[in-house]
């Protein structure tokens, strides 16, 4: 795979998994609530498990932007990815929707949906590609050009992608009213 | 050749960016419409909740920029007193004391959450010149549509189930417990209790 696919992979996650990490150092009560709504962990070990979800999102970070190490962080972002997946799918079986995802910090809340599962199954599946071999070529100015664009490009979607999912119950709510 | 796929090369970017910040500008135009809209939806007449009916889980924001859930069924059977207010309504401010009270006298079974709308800002510094800044406190006007909230100081009563059990115009202390009182006594009002008692009587006396 070429390398500008992976950079802007890479870059993408890193985005994506320090801003989650952020907001879970910046209200960790939050992302508790929200880890006990999901009634999977016994809540003597939430703020453990809290802790260590927290230290593997920003080690998986760090790790990713170390060239060395960087195939070692995508499996992390993988596992993560998996987990809250799995955590989100068992809830929606439970019938539990109107729990918050906790995906978004205190700011926004958003109900849990299978979007949300295919949302991170896609994810998965880009990291997976990143870490699968990539030919060697140097960058040039317009490679820089094209990871700029894209990663900027790929982060005003997915703030479309959650603005959408945070705005389907209120036209669910409008469908019925009507 | 190579040079004018550069060009469009670049060129494309650049649009396909601007093409993305218009959506994402249009995704959030349609919220704020939703926001709108949908207390003329809980405006239409017969449409309105009737108590003993599940109230609209709705997922709010407090000022201090926790997430809130009004309705549905809570995982820590407590009920939810929702107390309407304004910072320009006197009569809601001789009642603060008296939930202040019940707050705490009433903690094993009931949360109590004050509502309001209007500007953020105000009602933030409203709260701290009341030293109120403990209290689960919301702005949302949808919520005050959904429960009908026509005059003020307000009360809604809402079960661990997420059913309406009594709501109303509350003057005073007594209101309040009237409003528990109808939830322990399974009726929606006074009224509505009075009606039952005359109907028992006149069988009685049948």
């Amino acid at each position: 795979m070429d390398p500008v696919i992976k950079v802007i992979i890479c870059i993408c996650m890193c985005m994506l998994f320090g801003v989650a990490a952020i907001h879970k150092l910046k209200a960790p009560a939050v992302f508790r609530a929200a880890m006990k709504d999901y009634q999977l962990i016994p809540s003597i070990l939430l703020s453990i498990v809290s802790i260590v979800l927290i230290f593997l999102e920003l080690l998986s970070v760090i790790l990713v932007l170390v060239p060395s190490a960087q195939a070692t962080g995508l499996l992390i972002m993988a596992a993560l990815l998996l987990i809250y997946a799995g955590g989100i799918s068992i809830n929606l079986y439970r019938g539990r929707r109107d729990i918050d995802c906790g995906c978004n910090g205190p700011a926004t809340t958003q109900a849990l949906s299978w979007w949300l599962v295919a949302r991170n199954l896609v994810f998965l599946g880009l990291v997976l590609l990143a870490v699968g071999p990539s030919i060697e070529r140097a960058l040039n100015w317009l490679d820089l050009f094209t990871i700029f664009f894209g990663v900027l490009v790929a982060s005003g979607l997915y703030l479309g992608f959650n603005q959408l999912l945070a705005q389907a119950p209120r036209l669910a709510a409008l469908r019925s009213a009507t | 050749m190579i040079n004018t796929l550069i060009v469009s090369n670049i060129i494309l970017w650049v649009l396909v960016l601007v093409l993305v910040a218009v959506v994402f500008a249009l995704v959030r135009q349609i919220g704020v419409l939703y926001e709108r809209v949908a207390p003329a939806g809980a405006l239409m007449s017969g449409k309105g909740l009737k108590t003993g009916e599940l109230a609209p889980v709705l997922d709010l924001q407090t000022v201090d920029g926790r997430a809130l859930k009004i309705g549905g069924e809570r995982s820590d059977n407590k009920s939810t007193l929702l107390f309407f207010l304004s910072p320009t309504c006197p009569v809601c401010k001789t009642l603060i004391p008296v939930l202040e009270a019940m707050r705490k006298s009433e903690a094993d079974w009931l949360d109590i959450v004050l509502a309001s709308d209007g500007d953020m800002d105000e009602h933030r510094a409203w709260l701290k010149k009341q030293q109120m800044e403990s209290w689960p406190y919301v702005l949302s006007p949808q919520l005050g549509m959904t429960m009908q909230v026509a005059k003020l100081p307000f009360a809604a009563l809402i079960d661990e189930k997420g059913i309406l059990c009594a709501r109303g115009l509350v003057n005073s202390r007594e209101h309040i417990e009237s409003l528990f009182e109808a939830r322990a006594q399974g009726v929606a009002s006074i009224q509505e209790f009075l009606k039952v008692q005359q109907h028992k009587h006149e069988q009685d006396v049948a």
